[in-house]
């Protein structure tokens, strides 16, 4: 059995890049793995089954890019010489088109209706999945498109989730956090783990979504757990801990939600380096409050560039906050 | 009512907001104009984001402040806020993405409904050098920026073309506006402006 207390005070100084630490550990923290270590192997096969089992509901089983049964209907659509708003969803991973739909020519109907939707979800998390960390070798490695096939991986977490999660649906951002969470997982050098990364990540993503998804809510917006709601606990603080440049900053009509909005959405993680958020994140995970985590972090953030915003302008206060400087993540821990 | 800021005087400054669809290119064009910089890695704006150019336009120094925003539905209450205050909006669609163009018209609503009256706008086609995906022609994105009475330009980020004329476009009618009404200095001319603002488009080609 596994002592969570201790393993939160461990964590919270950082996890050792080396071997399947890191990517256990957070399974741990994230609370997908049990601390009763017997029960490790029965729910890890369970769960990932279970998330195969959801991709094969929706996707057409094939590593070949660019075919599939979805890809052909679109074609014939456009044969026929209809019009339709379906995009280039197609590229790696193929939707799956019912029977009916087959023989159906009818696009009102709700078999088609349900495809189209489908396709233009899938489309909208490409759009963004292409553009994730596209300057890191791990997805641009070309190696038996290696790269491509994990972004298509990313494409199928967020695409399933979406589908389970349909009041959330996908939020841009949430490419970013899974996009960190699987590289963590799939780098780990025990195959036995790297090779389950996909699935695993779909879950730890699960239950960190389950904790912060209010702020990926219009709806909520206005919420205390909203992004709004966020934007004003994080000016509170700020004024707080340094009413002097919370003060210049408003003078000068900087509003938390210019800067502070993608710091929270993407959990800071495009805020740094990657080898910075992944380190960043080892101690919010372990902390038993990463949304009070996460706001001091903010809170530090502004307040160590303090003497530099303090000078700025408009422009150069928000180009500071808006492109954080590189700073030690030790001094900001 | 001119302001020296330490590093860069002008005479004027424009707030200038850039709306439309995911993945139309909205960043793609603010680097290409203000860094003169295309990639084609580049991520996805989350919240808003924003750039400062100084230019001059017939002899006024303007410092133009252009907002870039989040092109998602999710985002749209956060990103219409913004528009309040904005001077000029560039809407962005791709010509190779039929419903970026179909969105406009939603576009201009929210602008209709979020910004200021006499904001001038400005219809971009972006991506124009991918001449194989194109499938909104030039012409139905004239007819659509002439029903709206605003100007419109075909752009690619990628081969710069028609990026600065656009910003420099939008730039001088904001320019001429705020003479017009009194804000740009001197030679302001006051009472009011009954007469429609806008130059119905011209017809800019580029591919």
């Amino acid at each position: 059995v596994i002592n969570l207390v201790q393993l939160r005070k461990l964590s919270s100084l950082g996890i050792p890049d080396e071997g399947s630490h890191r990517g256990v550990v957070w399974r741990v923290l994230l609370g997908y793995l049990p601390l009763e270590l017997s029960q490790w192997e029965g729910l890890l096969q369970e769960k990932r089954q279970l998330y195969h089992s959801y991709c094969a509901d929706y996707f057409v089983q094939t590593h070949d890019v660019r075919t599939g049964d979805a890809l052909r209907c679109r074609k014939r659509q456009r044969r026929r010489g209809r019009v339709v708003s379906v995009p280039s969803y197609a590229r790696w991973n193929a939707l799956k088109v019912s029977e009916p739909n087959l023989k159906s020519n009818d696009l009102d109907k709700p078999d088609w209706k349900d495809f189209i939707e489908s396709a233009t979800l899938l489309d909208e998390i490409h759009k963004d999945v292409v553009r994730t960390h596209p300057d890191l070798s791990f997805f641009l490695d070309p190696d038996q498109n290696i790269g491509d096939r994990r972004y298509a991986a990313l494409e199928r977490i967020l695409f399933v989730w979406a589908k389970y999660n349909q009041g959330v649906r996908y939020v841009q951002g949430m490419n970013e956090l899974v996009s960190a969470m699987y590289y963590v997982l799939a780098n780990d050098t025990n195959e036995i783990w790297s090779a389950a990364a996909e699935a695993d990540t779909y879950w730890i993503m699960n239950t960190l979504f389950m904790e912060m998804q209010d702020v990926f809510v219009a709806d909520l917006d206005d919420a205390d757990t909203g992004i709004q709601g966020r934007m004003a606990n994080l000016h509170a603080l700020l004024t707080r801990h340094d009413p002097e440049v919370q003060e210049h900053l408003q003078e000068l009509g900087i509003d938390a939600s210019f800067y502070a909005i993608r710091w929270w959405t993407t959990l800071l993680s495009r805020e740094f380096l990657l080898p910075d958020t992944i380190r960043l994140w080892d101690s919010m995970f372990a902390s038993t409050r990463k949304d009070n985590f996460l706001r001091y972090v903010c809170v530090t953030m502004v307040m160590l560039i303090r003497d530099d915003l303090l000078k700025g302008d408009f422009s150069a206060c928000l180009r500071l906050l808006q492109s954080y400087p590189p700073c030690h993540m030790d001094n900001l821990l | 009512m001119s302001q020296a800021s330490n590093s860069a005087p002008y005479d004027m400054q424009i707030k200038l907001l850039m709306i439309g669809d995911s993945g139309v290119g909205k960043t793609c064009l603010l680097l290409r104009y203000a860094n003169d910089s295309f990639s084609p890695t580049f991520i996805t704006t989350i919240g808003i984001d924003f750039k400062i150019k100084n230019v001059d336009v017939e002899g006024t120094r303007i410092k133009l402040q252009i907002w870039d925003t989040a092109g998602q539905e999710r985002f749209r209450t956060i990103t219409t806020s913004y528009f309040r205050g904005a001077q000029g909006i560039l809407l962005v669609y791709d010509v190779t993405d039929r419903r970026s163009f179909e969105s406009i018209r939603n576009w201009i609503s929210q602008i209709q409904q979020h910004a200021d009256v006499h904001v001038n706008k400005i219809l971009v086609g972006n991506k124009c050098d991918m001449l194989d995906e194109k499938v909104v022609s030039t012409e139905e994105g004239q007819k659509l920026a002439s029903e709206f009475g605003i100007p419109f330009f075909e752009c690619s980020a990628k081969n710069d073309i028609h990026v600065e004329s656009s910003f420099m476009h939008i730039a001088k009618a904001v320019k001429d506006r705020l003479k017009a009404d009194g804000q740009g200095g001197p030679s302001a001319k006051t009472g009011l402006n009954l007469k429609p603002n806008q130059s119905g488009g011209k017809d800019k080609k580029c591919c």
